[in-house]
């Protein structure tokens, strides 16, 4: 089931999510295999795309870059 | 097609000029990629590759220096596609991709499109055709 809010996201840290919008997570799992067996098993579509929300602060800023 | 700049989700970090791009043979799912203008080369994690049956069984091996940290990849043709604009180019799947998003090039991705960039407003426009 879809959630949406900014918190949707920061309660999936360090796990895989797929996005129907910048904050509405239709499916999070630990694999980004796992989101996508869901997706296709569930005919749905990630029109935002789907990545490994950050999890631990150092982590954040790896993936944030400069 | 104009793009708003996106935050990292799940942290509290400036926007980031990010396109959802889609990969051949993963319709599922766009992936968001950052427009990487210091970088010729497109990028992507290898797990991409992985789902959307992307042979690399004979890709040559290559290395890259990204933002602080080295990878090494595989590199070969795919199919992208942006809003409506769909072309061939190619992209090296590495691993390890400790990136929240892949990185989109100058020669390969870039090079297809005029691309304006506001930042002072937050977004990005792509014309296509170079």
């Amino acid at each position: 089931m879809a959630e949406s809010g900014g918190s949707a996201l920061a309660a999936h840290a360090g796990r895989w999510v797929a996005l129907a919008a910048p904050d509405e997570v239709i499916v999070a799992a630990d694999t980004p295999q796992e989101v996508i067996g869901w997706l296709r098993e569930n005919d749905r579509v990630a029109e935002w795309g789907m990545m490994r929300v950050p999890g631990r602060t150092e982590e954040i800023e790896l993936v944030a870059g400069a | 097609m104009r793009f708003p700049f996106q935050p990292l989700p799940g942290a509290d970090l400036p926007a980031r000029p990010v396109v959802p791009v889609w990969i051949a043979g993963l319709p599922e799912a766009a992936q968001l990629c950052l427009l990487d203008t210091g970088s010729l080369r497109t990028r992507l994690p290898s797990w991409i590759a992985e789902v959307a049956g992307v042979a690399l069984e004979n890709a040559p091996i290559e290395r890259a220096a990204i933002g602080g940290f080295i990878t090494s990849g595989k590199a070969t043709r795919v199919g992208i596609t942006v809003g409506s604009h769909h072309f061939d180019a190619p992209v090296l799947f590495c691993d390890p991709w400790p990136l929240a998003f892949g990185l989109l090039g100058q020669e390969d991705f870039m090079r297809h499109f005029l691309v304006t960039i506001s930042a002072e407003h937050q977004w990005l426009e792509f014309q296509p055709g170079g």
